[in-house]
């Protein structure tokens, strides 16, 4: 059997040094559940894997202002285990309950899930409505990079192959704003998306109308994707179910969904339009609005 | 009979520290000094002429031992129809078909090698549904049977036929009448412990098979003629079982990668383990079976079911298993759920190029028990009788003789019926939805129920139903029972143990099992139809019988009393039944008239030509073997059930989330509660999948959700909320009155969930898995509004 080095680097130059000498076999490693299943499905073949855990500074979370600081290496569990951000942030919270399992969510990463850029990735659409950048550190120095900017294909993102994400960057969308997000699966637990969907809905000071709007789709595309024409549909109108079924009604061109063995093109499609009225919905009803919860709150 | 013990208390299974503590060994687990390791290469193609296999590079890869093809290993057919071989030769049938298998120093090395194997193929025409492979021209499949003759259909020469009465005078008297097709799919067992095996050789050419079979004395069997056709006619065969992963059916044949462990571990002289991952388990182990069925019913004015009529196409696969007899259990719901005096029941198994199919608990009962309950509600409906009230009119009784000779002594059907009703709340129900309250927004609920017959008391699919037990008492009062069953985690070595404390008259600390080793334990036939504590529990009251005869009879002679003034209870010799009042002298009156067994016992070890005290016995059930006509008494008792089940069905997304999950059984007497709601609730979960989740889908005959992300095994957080509900009957046949109950679990669930369906939005689901895409695709192409079509007039 083909031997793995296995490397534990303390400091981000010690872990972009390993990754410069032990060449393109070499890959990061955090929480390993998607790194693992891709060797064992022989997707990946790593010489060397460079774990980015003991990479000081890399987890937890930082509340600075406006924004919150997210680093790489927080796991999901972390994510669950603060209340503050449920509150804030409810549609980042509702994606990463619903992920794999309890196991998996104890040692599977923030940085893990973005930088995988799977189509079907939970917390890609909710970062997505927030507006979140990504900070990578590389050979050539830090960039910030918009998530907007960040998911180029299946699989694959804006990031070089030596460049390591080191926290998420997010904008705190302020107290007239509220999100949610949805998943439909075939199963409670274990299971990833036939599709998922965020919305982040900022209202108007008076409270009538949508002031502005962030729409968000995965698998539905070979990126997750923002749903522009929904977005334009909700902005300026009033926070009524009538907004909310023609936003879904301009959901549009952008996406295609395509038939597979887990699902059929035509339900995805029409599944889109539902989950955009029920994560609004949700959104709306956390913002004190009379509408009505799409799941249980926790 | 007095007071129990033991029978009837919420026991803790024997085994199940072991197994949270991860001391339990499982075949994964084991190694054996000098082991190698077996890994098979399977088919690129679903159906293809082999026209070279080159192994030479494999054969050279450092580390690997031996490398075998079909070409390299004497005939060996294997299988119901013995229309398989471990490795195939010229042809391939499926994409899970053994080309050639390497034996290796570690599994790495067996798989590197496989990757060297070149093989050359030339695609044939394939198919993929009954249908196709009965279409004229199709393909043929197997060209000779075993015996060489040619065959001209890919029809399985299995004529299952049951006529009962006459369905068309049946159909003529009938003032309603209702008919639908019904579809089930490939479901795979998902037995945690993924299938496994080690072939060792002594060095007088005996065989050891470590081994999870669920059929150790019938898997010998098929071992000895493998080792014959391998010129080894004089070999002993010895089959012992580790801790069984789960088997649910699986191992109820024995299969291709057995033997090819056992051509491994010849050729190379070393013990071969082969251990299955979950894509090969997907890929390699037989499924259930996939069936089409056409299926009519009619009741009179009064709402009698005059008629059943069944036509049933099944798909075989590309080799045919035991699975291919499940049509004879598939009779059971056919012939006797509910009362029916005329039936029709005809079944053809046909090959196809997909994979192949076996066992699976229930044995064909929830294929059929799918389109018998499915259309029952159709009927109800036709006829204008409420579901519930439907199924009672026409639920069996006890002491009716079915149209296909069963005799039904104990029937807890109606109980089960009125309990699953009004745990429901089906009267309540009923009224809200004539009022429409019964939908909140998008989502709508709706009630349904199913019933179920099965075998209860064994079932003689073989010609022995048999078993075997020896008990053993030892100096200290210590009771070793030997029994053939084994353990697959349905409970029994447990239920066993309280049966015996029970009818020796021990404490239960000082009984134990003793189990999966054929050359220690005698014969049974295997751990299947249900039967395990049924048929064990009876050996064991017979054993029992036979061992406190021969400790009373012991025991007077010391104690200077008659044998049947003696009792044994807790492991205390008593003297009982008024001995004194008969002027006898009691040696032990001064001890408070009762003396340890175990005293007794050593007196009669450690005295001049001493003696111990062992029982044995066979115990073989009154079961009768179907006749030429598929009639006869199958099972000595008979169980039933029925599932309620309340669902919410989201208009918009076409989910079904289950509300109320109700299963009531009629076990005849819980000897474990706490077992037997663990069988219930795994059956219903098992039920539940089937209906809503489970599919092997094959493109191509191929696998391609092969693993679990993608095969939808439902999980604990899907909570389903399961409410065992128990109805005792008392059978006179079972010991202490119970009956079988691992399988009937998992029969009524589907039936129960499309019904609910029904009866929520007005959709009639006849194919499963009912995904939500079904759902949804349906209630699109119905036009009217679900509410008013899902308040049917009754
Ligand atoms: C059982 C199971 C269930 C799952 N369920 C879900 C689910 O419900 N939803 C979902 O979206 N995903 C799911 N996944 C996929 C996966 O677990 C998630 O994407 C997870 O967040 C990945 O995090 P990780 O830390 O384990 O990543 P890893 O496997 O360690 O890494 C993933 C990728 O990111 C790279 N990487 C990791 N950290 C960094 C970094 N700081 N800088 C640069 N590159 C980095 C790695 O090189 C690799 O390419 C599941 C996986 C399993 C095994």
């Amino acid at each position: 059997m083909k031997d793995i080095s296995y490397h534990k680097p303390i400091t981000l130059e010690e872990a972009l040094t390993l990754k410069r000498e032990l060449g393109p076999g070499a890959h990061y490693i955090s929480g390993g559940t998607d790194v693992m299943v891709l060797r064992r499905q022989r997707k990946l073949d790593p010489t060397a894997l460079i774990s980015l855990l003991h990479v000081g500074g890399l987890a937890g979370l930082r509340w600075e202002g406006e924004v919150l600081r997210l680093g790489a290496a927080t796991t999901l569990c972390d994510i669950l285990a603060d209340r503050g951000l449920h509150e804030r942030l409810p549609a980042l919270t509702d994606a990463v309950r619903v992920m794999g399992s309890t196991q998996m969510r104890n040692v599977a990463t923030m940085g893990g899930n973005v930088m995988s850029a799977a189509p079907s990735g939970d917390t890609l659409c909710p970062l997505l409505c927030l507006g979140a950048s990504c900070r990578l550190v590389g050979e050539e120095g830090e960039r910030l990079v918009p998530l907007d900017e960040f998911f180029v294909g299946p699989r694959q993102n804006a990031a070089r192959p030596e460049e390591i994400l080191t926290e998420l960057v997010v904008p705190l969308p302020g107290p007239r704003s509220s999100g949610a997000f949805i998943k439909l699966t075939r199963r409670a637990a274990l299971d990833l998306a036939l599709l998922n969907m965020a919305v982040q809905l900022w209202l108007s000071p008076d409270g009538a109308r949508l002031e502005k709007a962030r729409v968000a789709a995965g698998v539905v595309a070979p990126t997750p994707l923002r749903l522009c024409g929904a977005e334009e549909a909700l902005t300026g109108q009033p926070a009524t179910t009538a907004t909310l079924e023609r936003a879904a009604q301009a959901i549009g061109g952008e996406c295609s969904p395509r038939d597979s063995h887990r699902c059929s093109a035509w339900y995805r499609e029409e599944m889109l339009r539902v989950l955009l009225v029920r994560a609004a919905s949700t959104a709306l009803a956390r913002l004190g609005l009379d509408f009505a919860l799409s799941g249980p709150e926790i | 009979m007095s007071e129990l013990n033991y029978v009837g208390r919420r026991l803790p299974k024997v085994d199940a520290r072991d197994k949270v503590t991860g001391r339990a060994v499982y075949i994964n687990d084991l190694k054996r000094p000098g082991m190698l390791h077996g890994k098979i290469l399977y088919s690129a193609h679903p159906h293809a002429i082999v026209k070279s296999i080159d192994v030479s590079r494999a054969r050279a890869l450092p580390g690997v031992r031996a490398v075998l093809t079909g070409q390299d290993i004497p005939e060996m057919p294997i299988g119901f129809l013995q229309d398989n071989r471990p490795l195939k030769k010229d042809r391939v049938r499926t994409c899970r078909d053994e080309i050639a298998a390497v034996a290796a120093v570690d599994q790495e090395t067996a798989a590197e090698a496989l990757e060297l194997i070149r093989v050359e193929y030339e695609p044939l025409p394939a198919v993929f549904t009954p249908e196709e492979a009965l279409a004229e021209g199709a393909p043929l499949i197997h060209e000779y049977d075993a015996k060489g003759k040619p065959i001209t259909s890919n029809k399985l020469k299995l004529p299952w036929k049951l006529i009962c009465g006459d369905v068309e005078e049946g159909r003529g008297r009938s003032r309603h009448v209702a008919q639908g097709t019904y579809r089930t799919t490939w479901i795979n067992h998902c037995c945690l412990g993924t299938s496994g095996v080690i072939a060792e050789f002594d060095l007088d050419r005996n065989l050891t098979m470590y081994s999870i079979t669920q059929i150790p004395y019938l898997a010998q069997n098929d071992y000895l003629a493998a080792l014959k056709a391998m010129g080894l006619g004089r070999s002993r065969v010895r089959v012992v079982c580790q801790t069984i992963g789960g088997g649910f059916g699986s191992k109820l044949d024995t299969h291709c990668y057995e033997f090819i462990a056992i051509l491994l571990a010849q050729a190379t002289g070393k013990p071969v383990k082969i251990q299955f991952n979950r894509e090969e388990e997907f890929l390699a182990q037989a499924t259930r079976q996939p069936v089409v069925m056409e299926v009519s019913q009619g009741c009179d004015h009064n709402g009698r079911l005059a008629f059943r009529d069944v036509h049933m196409l099944l798909d075989n696969g590309g080799y045919t298993s035991w699975g291919a007899t499940t049509p004879s259990v598939m009779m059971v719901p056919i012939s006797s759920l509910y009362r029916v005096p005329n039936v029709r029941y005809v079944a053809d198994c046909v090959y196809t190029n997909n994979l192949y199919a076996q066992a699976m608990r229930g044995y064909g009962n929830p294929q059929a028990t799918f389109g018998i309950e499915s259309n029952l509600d159709q009927l109800a409906l036709e006829a204008g009788i409420d579901p519930v009230e439907f199924r009672l009119i026409n639920a069996n009784q006890g002491g009716d003789v079915t149209p296909q000779r069963f005799v039904v002594k104990t029937c807890g059907l109606p109980e089960c019926i009125e309990k699953v009703r009004d745990g429901l709340g089906w009267p309540e129900h009923r009224k809200a939805r004539e009022e429409g309250r019964n939908r909140d927004g998008h989502k709508v609920r709706g009630q349904g129920v199913a019933s179920l017959i099965h075998v209860g008391g064994g079932a003689r699919v073989y010609r022995s139903d048999g078993h075997g037990m020896i008990m053993k008492l030892d100096d200290f009062g210590q009771l070793k029972v030997f029994t053939g069953a084994v353990e697959i985690g349905q409970g029994n070595e447990t239920v066993l143990r309280q049966v015996a404390a029970e009818a020796v008259g021990l404490c239960i600390e000082d009984v134990q099992v003793v189990s999966h080793d054929t050359d220690i334990c005698p014969w049974d036939v295997g751990t299947h139809a249900s039967r395990a504590a049924f048929i064990s529990g009876n050996a064991a009251i017979q054993c029992a019988a036979e061992l406190r005869r021969k400790i009373f009879e012991l025991a007077a002679a010391q104690l200077e009393v008659g044998p049947d003034d003696l009792d044994l209870r807790q492991g205390m010799v008593v003297v009982a039944r008024g001995a004194e009042a008969e002027g006898q002298r009691l040696a032990v009156t001064e001890k408070g008239e009762s003396i340890p067994l175990s005293k007794v016992l050593r007196r009669g070890h450690f005295s001049p030509q001493g003696r111990m005290i062992i029982a044995e016995t066979f115990y073989d059930p009154p079961n009768e073997m179907l006749d030429k006509e598929f009639k006869g008494n199958l099972s000595c008792s008979w169980a039933f059930g029925a599932s309620g089940v309340e669902v919410e069905v989201d208009l918009q997304t076409g989910q079904v989330r289950i509300l109320k999950y109700l299963a009531a059984h009629d076990v005849g007497r819980a000897l474990n509660p706490m077992l037997l709601e663990g069988q219930i609730y795994g059956g219903s979960m098992m039920g539940v999948g089937m209906a809503l989740s489970e599919e092997v889908k094959l493109e191509r005959g191929r696998p391609v959700n092969g693993n679990f992300l993608d095969y939808k095994l439902l999980t604990a957080k899907d909570r389903v909320p399961i409410t065992p509900i128990i109805v005792e009957t008392d059978d006179p046949a079972g010991p202490y009155g119970a009956k079988g109950v691992g399988e009937p679990g998992c029969v009524p669930s589907a039936p129960a969930i499309a019904n609910a369906i029904f009866d929520a939005v007005g959709v009639r689901i006849s194919e499963l898995p009912i995904t939500p895409e079904r759902v949804l695709r349906a209630l699109r192409e119905k036009k009217e509004d679900y509410c008013r079509i899902a308040r049917p007039a009754c």
